[in-house]
């Protein structure tokens, strides 16, 4: 007890935080068929991982001592899959009470314990694009993880390093949620550029602003600090290169539209997601240098994507577009590799195509393609291992790592997954949505409105 | 002399008793609490003790105390004083805020949206707001919370984001700013978005407006500083209260106090503290037991909530009846009609899942023992708890491994402490605050009632009613609840309406409930109980799937009724209520 008095909050101590970090491991896969992606395919080899790096890929690799050893025999070893777009691991989609929001970030509402990350990581997926939606023209920063489940702190979750990306919405999304909902701009597909070009306008007064005030502080000690505004301090930043766009789009004209806007404003770096048009102007995407990350064959499910075609990301590579195959859903994250082997059936890509539009394509567009996507000497330790190639309809993932820790083994597959529960609230089931969380939150908006 | 010291004994009582019946000022405001086992503070224990108030200070303490002539004496044989509880983080007697008109119901699509510029009030972001604005001295609640034994709330004012500054309330007096002990004890935000569709709307946006909004208001302290040693050349400081608020919190002479119910919530609140500095009070803390390496290592303060999730006996008696075969009946009535369900044995997942619950319940009973095993201080606060489960779930967490010396400390000395009013607070001590509870026994004794409460001095009693049981013979009680109600529940953007029966069934009450959207149909409601003017009850109810047990606490007032009822996790809704009929 008197310890406990002695014990006295000190409100004013500096607080310095220190996350721990994620835990890194060793291990050793042998004898598997290594399907590297971007060095071709090795038969009988191993991958060795010491801690969490990838150290080496050959025949005959011995443990080093106390590394656990997987036999890989018969199995398939290929580089985790990474899904560009995605909302799984969030606990907030959407900020819809502006047209423009780039000050949020979903990074701030990471959630370790959404169990649509264990099954992720059943279907061989280990990082994966957690973004803002589509319900603003600029949404919020998004966050790249990595699905090491299991924990209770968000920060386990981050892929630290990785370069900062931002959400862009074109089309019917914010024009249904600002147009309609707020009678706001944007109404039409024009508004949706204005709200870009004012917002960009605006960052770039912002910018100037600040730039002057760093210039005058050096001599005068009283210069007053313009108004703070993190908003604008984002999309300068987007202007500069900082930060990447990731926009939702799905018409050919509207892309079109945003690459020239991109032109006007100097921006560089930016991929299109869904971009189910994107075969129309696949050689003018290829020419910006934009990427383009979009669905295997899901379309018409509103009218501005009626019109696809499960040819897209085959007419995409083919023209020399860096191109990927994502989820935007907690269900097709479990099965990417079925939706990548599509691509096969529609387009005739080769195995390395097909999987690079699952794994080194993405990373790319996430701008980690230095660290993970593929199997190479130096990269991050993040490995599926599958029963049946990937790309067959009778593969089935049965080990999934990350920095060299096992994350998921089919053999040690628990029925209850779940981290911790609502003791007051007890789940009975899932209601399965067909729609995609792009507009997750902002529905009861809609239906106000009505 | 004894006698005489009888005769004193007997006009006071009867002064006494005229003051509480009349609204007449007692005679003076000296007590001496006689023969009575002290606790001064916690882990110390004074017998055959006595303690004399005078004028809302603490006079004397001890076993050698003489007792003034003029002191009216509550003779206290085996009680127990301890000091009057603190509540470190409490929203009782606070005014809920109506919604706006355009936000409600049916009249919102009717409403267009208000495109007017963004203000700070329009945000939720109203530091400059202080508790005495929003505080009824009238509230039930208050009193309910005084016969507890509490004698000071830190009391958080209503609203979203930063709603505003709380205040310790000294619980006595009739005007709120005679009560507040402390004003702007510490600014008090959680992770709640806007009203009307306004920016902060999530949680992400909550951050990061707290990230904008303060380092704009230390550029216009810096500004304001500036201007006040020489405005030549400066233009002048634009006036903004939200932002002036802040200063305090900039200077770190007030502490933010963060609502953090769940473990993602604590990460967030000081991920935000990391990046803008300011002192922190992690509040309403369900889950710290996942976080005590954070907490530790920054030396965080700490309040605890005093709610609990329910118990899961109820399972327990299930299953025993089904191991042994399922064969014998309960003695109780009530248990009959779910005789046939519970014969059932769960499927292996829900026995799973149900198993998986149970471990949680206990992880958050055992959250204030595993604290203080990690050697980590903490404070109570009841906002969320209902105020008939405070004790109760204190039990609990002693059950679970709580010493009571600590339980005692996180109600005096550490709040006291956290509020910076361990010089006035928190113990009992020659000329500190006269705020005591006199109790029969131990305080954390079950059966242990409060029979005196002392607050600035001021002496509430307290008679010993037997307690009555859920659906008990309290019949005038009852009586006062019987007939047809029509209730109204205030629901963010909407509002349920329905009407609520109450009739007798042999000795027990039982009622039903009926809501205007869904026609006729009534359902049952479940344990009602009538005590004095008090009344609770609570019905399930189905969620899209999803089974909710809704909790109502309503207090009577002839043929009104207001109160409240928990949703789960929703939170706690307003309830209203007028009676149409009686029974004949």
């Amino acid at each position: 007890m008197k310890q406990l008095f002695s014990l006295i909050f000190i409100l004013s101590a500096s607080i310095t935080l220190s996350w721990s970090q994620p835990s890194k491991g060793s291990l050793l896969i042998k004898n598997g068929t290594v399907l590297t992606v971007t060095k071709g395919t090795l038969t009988n080899s191993d991958v060795l991982i010491v801690d969490g790096i990838i150290k080496k890929i050959g025949k005959n690799i011995s443990a080093p001592k106390g590394v656990e050893v997987i036999d890989a025999t018969g199995l398939y070893v290929m580089p985790g899959i990474i899904d560009a777009h995605s909302h799984i691991g969030i606990d907030v989609v959407n900020e819809a009470t502006n047209p423009v929001t780039a000050d949020v970030w979903v990074g701030d509402a990471l959630d370790p314990m959404d169990v649509s990350i264990y099954r992720a990581l059943a279907g061989g997926t280990t990082t994966s694009h957690a973004m803002h939606g589509s319900a603003n023209v600029i949404g919020g920063q998004c966050e790249t993880i990595k699905h090491r489940f299991g924990s209770t702190n968000p920060n386990d979750l981050r892929m630290d390093g990785a370069p900062r990306t931002i959400k862009f919405a074109l089309g019917e999304n914010p024009m249904r949620v600002h147009g309609e909902g707020n009678g706001i701009i944007p109404r039409t597909r024009m508004g949706v550029e204005e709200v870009i070009r004012r917002a960009f306008s605006e960052a770039q007064a912002y910018q100037a602003k600040w730039d002057a005030y760093n210039k005058d502080k050096m001599k005068n000690p009283r210069a007053l600090a313009p108004e703070y505004s993190r908003r604008l301090e984002t999309l300068a930043d987007i202007l500069s290169g900082k930060v990447m766009i990731h926009c939702h789009s799905y018409r050919a004209d509207e892309i079109l539209m945003l690459m020239n806007v991109c032109k006007d404003f100097g921006v560089k770096k930016i991929c299109f997601q869904h971009v189910n048009e994107g075969f129309k102007v696949a050689p003018e995407l290829a020419n910006f240098g934009a990427y383009a990350s979009v669905f295997a064959d899901w379309w018409a499910y509103k009218f501005e994507v009626y019109y696809s075609t499960a040819y897209n990301a085959a007419i995409l590579t083919r023209n020399g577009v860096v191109t990927s195959i994502n989820s935007d859903s907690p269900d097709l994250i479990r099965h990417l590799y079925h939706e990548a082997a599509k691509t096969q059936h529609y387009g005739g890509l080769s195995d390395d195509e097909a999987l690079a539009l699952i794994t080194i394509n993405p990373a790319k567009q996430l701008g980690v393609e230095d660290r993970i996507g593929s199997l190479e000497e130096g990269k991050e330790g993040d490995v599926a291992i599958f029963r049946n190639h990937p790309l067959s309809v009778y593969a089935v993932p049965v080990r999934t790592i990350i920095d060299g820790v096992v994350y998921f083994d089919i053999d040690k597959d628990p029925s209850d997954i779940r981290v911790s529960i609502d003791p007051d609230n007890l789940p009975t089931f899932q209601q399965y949505t067909e729609e995609d969380r792009c507009m997750d939150g902002v529905f009861e908006y809609l239906f106000e409105n009505r | 002399m004894k006698k005489w010291i009888i005769g004193i004994y007997c006009l006071v009582l009867n002064l006494v008793v005229q003051a509480q019946t009349g609204d007449l000022q007692p005679l003076n405001r000296v007590y001496a609490v006689t023969h009575a086992f002290i606790v001064p503070k916690p882990g110390m224990l004074l017998t055959d003790a006595t303690i004399v108030v005078r004028d809302g200070v603490i006079e004397a303490i001890g076993n050698q105390v003489s007792i003034p002539v003029d002191a009216q004496i509550i003779d206290a044989d085996s009680m127990y004083v301890y000091a009057g509880f603190i509540d470190a983080l409490s929203e009782a007697g606070i005014k809920k805020q109506e919604e706006e008109q355009g936000a409600r119901g049916r009249g919102r699509a009717a409403t267009p949206p208000d495109n007017s510029p963004l203000t700070n009030t329009k945000s939720g972001v109203t530091p400059e707001i202080e508790v005495a604005s929003q505080l009824d001295p009238s509230a039930s609640d208050l009193g309910a919370m005084r016969k507890l034994g509490f004698t000071t709330l830190n009391i958080v004012p209503e609203g979203r984001m930063i709603p505003g500054m709380s205040a310790a309330v000294e619980l006595h007096g009739s005007q709120a700013n005679e009560m507040i002990l402390k004003a702007n004890s510490g600014l008090y935000t959680q992770f709640r978005g806007a009203e009307n569709r306004k920016y902060p709307g999530t949680t992400i946006a909550v951050m990061s407006k707290w990230r904008d909004f303060y380092k704009n208001a230390e550029a216009a302290m810096h500004h304001e500083t500036m201007y006040a040693e020489d405005p030549t050349g400066l233009p002048r400081p634009s006036y903004d209260a939200a932002t002036q608020a802040m200063y305090p919190v900039i200077k770190k002479e007030v502490p933010v106090i963060f609502e953090t119910p769940d473990i993602l919530s604590m990460y967030r609140a000081m991920d935000v503290q990391k990046d803008l500095g300011f002192n922190i009070v992690l509040a309403n803390v369900k889950e710290g037991y996942l976080f005590t390496d954070v907490i530790k290592s920054n030396q965080v303060p700490l309040i605890l909530s005093l709610d609990l999730p329910k118990k899961m006996e109820e399972e327990k008696k299930g299953d025993a009846k089904k191991e042994r075969g399922g064969m014998e009946k309960g003695d109780d009535k009530k248990e009959k009609p779910k005789m046939e369900k519970k014969d059932q044995p769960d499927d292996p997942e829900t026995a799973q899942l149900k198993a998986k619950q149970k471990a949680e319940v206990e992880k958050r009973e055992k959250q204030a023992a595993t604290l203080t095993q990690a050697g980590i201080p903490f404070s109570f606060g009841s906002k969320g708890a209902r105020n008939s489960e405070i004790k109760a779930n204190l039990n609990r967490m002693i059950k679970a491994g709580l010493t009571e010396e600590q339980a005692l400390a996180s109600l005096t000395t550490e709040p006291a402490k956290l509020l910076k009013l361990d010089r006035q607070l928190g113990t009992l001590e020659k000329g500190k605050i006269a705020n005591l509870l006199v109790s029969t026994g131990p305080y954390f004794d079950e059966k242990t009632e409060v029979r005196y409460v002392f607050v600035d001095g001021s002496k509430y009693e307290y008679e010993s009613k037997p307690k009555p049981k859920p659906g008990s013979n309290d019949a005038s009680a009852q009586k006062s609840a019987l007939g047809t109600w029509e209730y109204t529940i205030d629901v963010p953007n909407q509002s349920v309406e329905g009407k609520m029966i109450f009739s007798m069934d042999g000795r027990e009450i039982k009622g039903e409930i009926s809501n205007a959207s869904s026609g006729d149909e009534t359902k049952p409601l479940n344990n009602v109980t009538v005590s004095g003017t008090v009344m609770t009850f609570d019905m399930d109810y189905d969620m899209g799937g999803n089974s909710m047990n809704l909790q109502y606490e309503l207090n009577l007032d002839g043929d009104n009724l207001d109160g409240q009822v928990m949703v789960g996790s929703f939170g706690t809704f307003k309830v209203k209520g007028k009676r149409i009929s009686k029974p004949n």
